[in-house]
């Protein structure tokens, strides 16, 4: 799209206020994730003493060892890929697929349909119920409950139909016209014209996704082979308060400075950098759906 | 020839292997505490699987505890063996556990004659026990280098005033307060003369401190008192000693002494600056100043923290530090769904053997410690330095995978050593830093603790270990007083000297209300303590 | 936008229904699927009518009437959290939302695509940082000892004296309002950035032909275009008012605070769960869920009212 005309005055101001407050924005969000990857890097116990900025102050990879070296931890990391590329596929595409029928005007149960995805979001039966129902429907210690449970949100159900309803219904109404049936729609129209709304959604499924450990806890922390990395790390981070509570009278023996020691503390620092550079990593791929700026120049009316 | 032989040793320890793995038995268990995954192999681990031909599942807690046993219950999916820590008699009430009267009496001679003085501890109202705790049980005196709590000062003040021996709380500030006067800078920051912790469950570590300063052990939130000839529970959070405690706190504060933050800050924040060395006085639990002690020890050795006895007045006879005892609300059952009690109740029964604890505790003899010409054990460096690598302990070693949760023990054994070996008496001193000798030279002691009384023998000890029954009136009242705490605490401290007195009565006039139903369960489970422990 | 295309009004129901029977078949396994896992383990809230103890089924606990509701009703600390609540979630919702809008406008108006990327993606990593840690930052920066808000405004002689700004209850929800804005801007912004995405760009050069600068395209093309996507969320956050927050306001209260920091779920925690309080917590739960089930169907009715998108 082409914005690019001579500068007034009014373009210059609004480019210093963009410029300053973004300029900002970058020093202050920027900020945790440094200081967070150089408490990551340092040695626990100086750790503990605080005032670690941006770089660390005794350099150590012992954090990121005592984390990367656990048995299960890489089969753990092919368990977390394989539940979140499923659920964001398999997830993406149905949330879309009831975005569309919901959002179809004439349609008799857009209403009811709508508003029974709506309540979800505000009750919940509570945990025991629900791990009933898991295990009754067999999906413990079974890497399903990972995918299915959760396959259509009702938020991002919304959003979705938000942005359909914002497309002009002309190219649905000329498909149709065509003698296109409903799949064909959805999959030759809808998709396409969804994309970054679509790359949205698949963000925030993957995410929840690569992040979640609390069903692995719940539904199969009895199967090893279905364990995934955030939950093993959370058991590093767990016991690392134990370690270092039982093991602290034997470190006050006598000082040394070769002891090998975690904290809590450090441990989260390196479980928050190795859980969050895959995302940095796979980011931009999404990220061009919606940051290109006005790139749906496309369609046509 | 001689490879020949190897391999054929070889074949002979995989048939073996093979066979005695046909009998392996398995037992899951849940620690209630979040262990890491076996590493598949460890020293005692390797051993124990031999002896007894059993071989541990381990579930791991993540998450947290409650949601955890919820679970547990309502599907009724028990592991073999299970320690929930506080919600042990939960799972008692939902039927999950055995009782174990009958399995000890036939096939555990060794937990039978460990627990013979403590059976009746253990007895639940339904005339069985249920669960074995899963503390040490205190055999023989206890030692240990630190003192369980105390006033901690910094060793820097210590030094300078010529190693005074000071026993009131106001010595304690006043020592404090001499040496800010004269450094108001260390390192180039400023001076904290005082701290106390007051961050969500920790903050006991500021309101616990009455009961202390009148010379008690931590019983918990009241403290029982001898009157005549029955113990007699009493509140100690609007006492005189509280109130003048406070005062002084308010006195300090105003002064500059005790920190502008110490109400804010947090636990992080807290142990950043006891670790910065430039503190001078903080009270606390020892294990909660642990990981500032340890960075101070490697790095800081001279502003390391001393425990002292502080009192509120020279005639309150200090005992504050704790008496061994038994946690009888907690410990490891055997569920319902346990498929062969017999062989988990003989596996406990082994593990408890005092062969069996020497190899958990102190390893193999000539490898992992030595013996003197005294028959006493010791570490050489080299042992002492694996030892200290908690890394090592656990992946290597293996111990806390059959030690944390399982019933274990600890004090003398017959020979003069102590099963836990941080506690061996003649080993505190010489295994000490040359900082900390420095400071029990000039005190002329063995050992931190024993600048403090030795503690006096309480058949009920303690009182915190009497829990309040989930949700009942009293449970209730006990987190809204802890609330009222939590709400008057900081402004008794922080206000303005001529304030402090409405803030006081308005505290008294608040909390009062809030201890009866409490007192009432305590006194009741006082009584029964007394009576039939 | 919008173009409403108002051609299959006609004809009755059921012949609706039969023309529209292929939609109706897709329908059926999504509601299957939201029925099955979200609506059936509902049952769960008849523990709030009981006295629920763990170890029994639901069949054989005490059944106790409304009495968990009238001693949540009956308990002053319930008035005090959920006043906590609201006004922390409020200010949030508002300042979350308005600091994302402006963010993702803003990027929209930088032209340089690298610069907008790299900004774009900075400004969403403090959503991957827990607010554990996250908390201890929050505490560092406003802290009197060293701390850098202190420092900075001291050095530019606003202040003499270091303030203890988490000591001061009345600045305790402005200072979860501007965390929360801190942490969140960047991801919040992604929503509205893939929004702004969508807009017919035809829409921009007619605009540019009549003459509009920028801020009259932003305020007259951009604001406009997504305005049912605002409008939309805004009415989901509002569901969510009673049950937002926990680990901030955990992590950032202490004693001087403590009447403005506790919430509804660490009301939940400290005096339901972690006393065992099932049935209490229950209670609730199903408190939160129909205040937001009122809120967000009150909401509707209005945007309805005022022609907004609407959920329903």
């Amino acid at each position: 799209m082409n914005r690019i005309g001579r500068k007034t005055w009014e373009d210059r101001i609004l480019d210093t206020i963009i410029y300053i407050s973004l300029i900002f924005l970058v020093i202050v969000t920027l900020y945790p994730f440094l200081n967070t990857l150089a408490v990551s890097f340092n040695d626990a116990m100086d750790s503990s003493r605080g005032g670690i900025g941006l770089w660390p102050r005794k350099f150590t990879l012992y954090n990121y060892q005592t984390l990367l070296t656990r048995n299960q931890i890489y089969h753990a990391a092919l368990v977390s890929t394989a539940r979140t590329v499923l659920s964001t596929l398999l997830g993406t595409f149905c949330t879309a697929m009831a975005a569309y029928i919901i959002s179809r005007r004439e349609f008799v149960l857009r209403r009811f349909v709508s508003f029974v995805y709506v309540l979800t979001m505000y009750i919940d039966g509570g945990l025991v119920p629900t791990y009933f129902l898991m295990r009754s429907l067999g999906m413990t210690n079974s890497f399903w409950v990972y995918v299915i449970p959760g396959l259509v949100s009702a938020f991002n159900l919304i959003v979705i139909r938000t942005y359909i309803a914002g497309l002009s219904d002309s190219y649905v109404e000329s498909a149709r016209i065509d003698g296109a049936g409903e799949f064909t729609i959805f999959v030759k129209i809808i998709l396409p014209l969804c994309k970054p709304v679509l790359a949205t959604i698949a963000l925030f499924i993957a995410v929840d996704n690569w992040n979640a450990w609390f069903d692995t806890f719940l539904y199969n922390s009895a199967s090893a082979e279905l364990s995934t990395l955030q939950y093993e790390l959370m058991k590093v981070l767990q016991s690392a308060n134990t370690m270092s509570g039982s093991l602290l009278q034997a470190l006050s023996r006598a000082a040394s400075g070769t002891t090998n020691t975690v904290t809590p503390r450090a441990i989260r620092a390196t479980m928050t950098i190795i859980v969050s550079v895959p995302i940095i990593i796979v980011y931009p791929f999404l990220q061009r759906y919606f940051v290109h700026g006005l790139t749906l120049g496309g369609i046509k009316e | 020839m001689k490879r020949r032989f190897w391999l054929l040793s070889l074949l002979l320890i995989i048939a073996l292997a093979g066979t005695a793995f046909a009998e392996v038995k398995t037992f899951t268990v849940f620690t209630g505490e979040p262990l890491p995954d076996y590493p598949g192999s460890t020293i005692v681990g390797d051993i124990i699987e031999a002896e007894t031909g059993v071989k541990l599942i381990w579930e791991p807690l993540v998450g947290d505890l409650e949601t955890k046993v919820g679970l547990m219950i309502a599907s009724g999916d028990y592991p073999d063996l299970v320690v929930a820590a506080h919600f042990t008699s939960l799972l008692k009430d939902a039927g999950a556990l055995l009782p174990l009267n009958d399995l000890i009496e036939e096939h555990a001679p060794n937990l039978k004659r460990l627990y013979a003085n403590h059976w009746e501890m253990l007895t639940q109202e339904d005339g069985n026990v249920y669960w074995l705790p899963i503390q040490a049980i205190p055999y023989g005196p206890d030692t240990s280098r630190y003192p369980s709590l105390g006033f901690f000062i910094n060793k820097r003040v210590l030094k300078e005033a010529g190693w005074p021996t000071i026993k009131t709380l106001d010595e304690y500030f006043q020592l404090i307060e001499d040496y800010m006067a004269k450094h108001p800078t260390i390192d180039g920051e400023p001076t904290i003369g005082y701290l106390t912790l007051f961050d969500g469950w920790r903050s006991f570590a500021t309101t616990n401190v009455p009961q202390h300063l009148m010379g008690y052990p931590n019983e918990g939130e009241f403290v029982p008192v001898m009157q005549g000839n029955r113990y007699v529970v009493t509140e100690y959070h609007t006492s005189p000693t509280a109130k003048q405690y406070y005062k002084k706190l308010n006195d300090m504060y105003n002064k500059g002494v005790v920190d502008k933050e110490t109400f804010i800050m947090n636990y992080d924040q807290y142990i950043e600056k006891l670790s910065s060395g430039r503190v001078l006085g903080t009270f606390n639990q020892f294990w909660q100043i642990q990981e500032a002690q340890n960075y101070l020890l490697r790095d800081n050795p001279e502003s390391i923290f001393v425990p002292l006895p502080i009192v509120i007045d020279p005639l309150v006879e200090e005992r504050q530090r704790d008496i061994p005892y038994v946690q009888p609300t907690q410990g490891m059952g055997i569920s319902i769904k346990c498929k062969d009690p017999v062989g988990a109740i003989k596996f406990l029964d082994y593990l408890i053997k005092e062969d069996t604890q020497r190899l958990l505790q102190w390893g193999i003899q000539g490898v992992h410690y030595e013996v003197d010409e005294n028959g006493l054990y010791y570490r050489t460096p080299e042992q002492l330095e694996l030892f200290r690598d908690p890394d090592w302990v656990q992946n290597v070693f293996g111990r806390p995978y059959f030690f944390n949760a399982f019933p274990s023990l600890r004090g003398l054994d017959e020979n003069g050593n102590m099963f836990f070996p941080d506690t061996q008496p003649h080993l505190i001193y010489s295994d000490s830093t040359d900082s900390e000798k420095e400071v029990m030279d000039a005190y002329g002691v063995k050992s931190f603790s024993d600048l403090f009384n030795e503690p006096i023998f309480k058949k009920y000890f303690p009182l915190w270990t009497i829990t309040m029954p989930a949700g009942s009136p009293a449970h209730i009242e006990e987190t809204r007083m802890k609330d009222v705490l939590h709400r008057y605490v900081p402004e008794l401290v922080m206000s303005s000297p001529d304030q402090f007195e409405r803030i006081w009565e308005n505290y008294v006039r608040d909390i009062k209300p809030l201890m009866v139903e409490q007192m009432k369960v305590y006194q009741e489970g006082i009584d029964w303590r007394m009576e039939n422990w | 936008m919008n173009t409403s295309v108002g051609t299959v009004k006609r004809g009755t129901f059921w012949h609706r229904v039969k023309q529209q029977k292929v939609l109706i078949l897709m329908t059926i396994p999504f509601l299957a699927h939201v029925i099955i896992f979200r609506y059936v383990p509902i049952w769960g809230w008849l523990m709030a009518f009981q006295n629920y103890w763990p170890g029994k089924s639901i069949f054989q606990q005490t059944w106790v009437g409304f009495e968990n509701f009238r001693l949540l009703f009956n308990d002053p600390v319930f008035y005090q959290v959920l006043r906590n609540t609201l006004a922390m979630s409020i200010i949030k919702l508002v300042f979350g939302t308005v600091s994302s809008i402006i963010l993702a406008l803003m990027l929209t108006e930088v032209r340089r695509i690298r610069f907008k990327k790299v900004v774009q993606t900075i400004s969403y990593l403090p959503h991957f940082i827990s607010w554990v840690v996250a908390a201890n930052l929050v505490r560092d920066a406003l802290s009197t000892d060293g701390g850098i808000v202190n420092e900075v405004l001291m050095k530019l002689r606003i202040i003499k004296e270091p303030i203890m700004f988490l000591g001061i209850p009345a600045l305790f929800w402005w200072i979860i309002g501007a965390s929360h804005v801190w942490k969140e801007v960047g991801w919040g912004a992604i929503i509205y950035l893939a929004a702004i995405a969508g807009i017919d760009p035809t829409l921009y050069e007619s605009a540019m032909i009549d003459g509009a600068g920028r801020l009259k395209q932003i305020w007259y093309i951009t604001l406009p275009s997504i305005r049912p996507t605002i409008s939309v969320l805004l009415i989901m956050n509002l569901g969510w008012v009673l049950s937002s927050g926990f680990e901030q306001q955990y992590l950032l209260q202490n004693g001087r605070v403590i009447d403005y920091a506790r919430v509804f779920t660490i009301y939940e925690l400290d005096y339901g769960i972690k006393m065992m309080r099932y049935s209490f917590a229950t209670a609730v739960g199903i408190f939160r869920s129909v205040v937001s089930i009122i809120l967000v169907f009150s909401a509707n009715q209005l945007a309805k009212r005022w022609g907004q998108e609407r959920l329903v």
